[in-house]
């Protein structure tokens, strides 16, 4: 939800090619580029709105999801747009996404005995 | 198989992946540092949701300062990505301009994280205060070490494009001093919920 939410909705200004995940030369020309101060802002609305969701007089877990469901929407934002994920090529998303997995993988077999062994 | 291009701007290019060394090794790099921030996070959950929480102890801490911290952060990653368009559109002046301004913002949350420690210290809420806050200084100590080693690259890569020295085949070094940056950015946004707003 938040990832097609962030791809669509800060792409923009696309000007010609992928930057840097081509085979061109760097420098040598023009290249997709994000609208990078747009995603400044929708970084910021981000974290006002988990800041107020978290003074609001709501379930505790309701705040929980607001919360991290943001955190989730702002790491993806910067990951796509600042880190140029949204432009790279499937070795680079290899390599982020296995530590991911991994520790997703880690917390959930751990759990069973660490929160509910007790 | 192999076989490394080498480019014009410095950049190597592993003709197998078609993609620059450099940003790779960066990629790895930060998949590990992935591994060292999550395992601590991940401690963190399962300590948290084994202990009923530590509601009372995570209250102390100050959601304003924290949240101009994250705006702080948030900014200085604007002003990064600035700097890598600026060396893509070759724009010397503004790549000086954005790469300084970022040493500064990474500065300004060093400096404000030094007042939040000092006023928690003073409170007496030590990293022997409990373990919500062994956790906290744990996470945030390793975390502004990053934000340092952070500010230290970028200040040598601004040194560089003062003295000129950043267009002879290492203006690349930008990109991939933003993608670490960018990644200290991403631990924030998930430590600020984690200790600043989830008591």
């Amino acid at each position: 939800l938040f990832g097609s939410f962030s791809f669509r909705s800060f792409t923009f200004r696309i000007e010609s090619k992928a930057a840097f995940a081509s085979e061109d030369d760097m420098t040598s020309g023009e290249s997709a580029r994000p609208n990078y101060v747009a995603v400044w802002g929708w970084l910021v609305v981000l974290l006002v709105v988990s800041v107020v969701a978290a003074y609001l007089p709501l379930p505790h877990m309701a705040i929980l999801l607001v919360i991290f469901s943001v955190a989730v929407a702002k790491a993806l934002l910067v990951a796509a747009n600042y880190m140029h994920l949204r432009f790279e090529k499937w070795l680079i998303y290899a390599i982020a996404i296995t530590p991911v997995v991994l520790l997703i993988g880690l917390t959930l077999v751990l759990m069973p005995d660490i929160v509910f062994g007790h | 198989m192999n076989e490394t291009l080498v480019m014009e701007s410095g950049l190597e290019i592993r003709a197998a992946t078609g993609i620059p060394t450099g940003k790779v090794g960066v990629w790895w790099f930060l998949a590990s540092e992935i591994m060292v921030f999550g395992g601590l996070i991940a401690c963190y959950v399962l300590f948290r949701l084994a202990s009923g929480g530590w509601t009372e102890e995570a209250s102390h801490v100050s959601t304003p300062i924290g949240s101009i911290n994250t705006l702080v952060l948030l900014t200085s990653s604007l002003t990064m990505v600035e700097a890598f368009a600026a060396v893509e559109d070759r724009d010397h002046k503004r790549v000086r301009i954005f790469l300084f301004l970022t040493v500064l913002l990474g500065l300004t949350f060093l400096g404000i994280k030094a007042y939040e420690y000092s006023t928690e210290v003073g409170k007496g809420f030590t990293p022997l205060a409990g373990l919500f806050w062994s956790f906290y200084y744990t996470m945030t100590g390793l975390h502004a070490l990053h934000v340092l080693a952070g500010v230290i690259a970028n200040l040598a890569l601004l040194i560089m494009a003062l003295g000129g020295h950043l267009w002879s085949k290492v203006q690349h070094r930008v990109e991939l001093a933003g993608l670490y940056w960018h990644f200290v950015d991403i631990v924030w946004i998930f430590l600020f919920p984690l200790l600043y707003l989830s008591y």
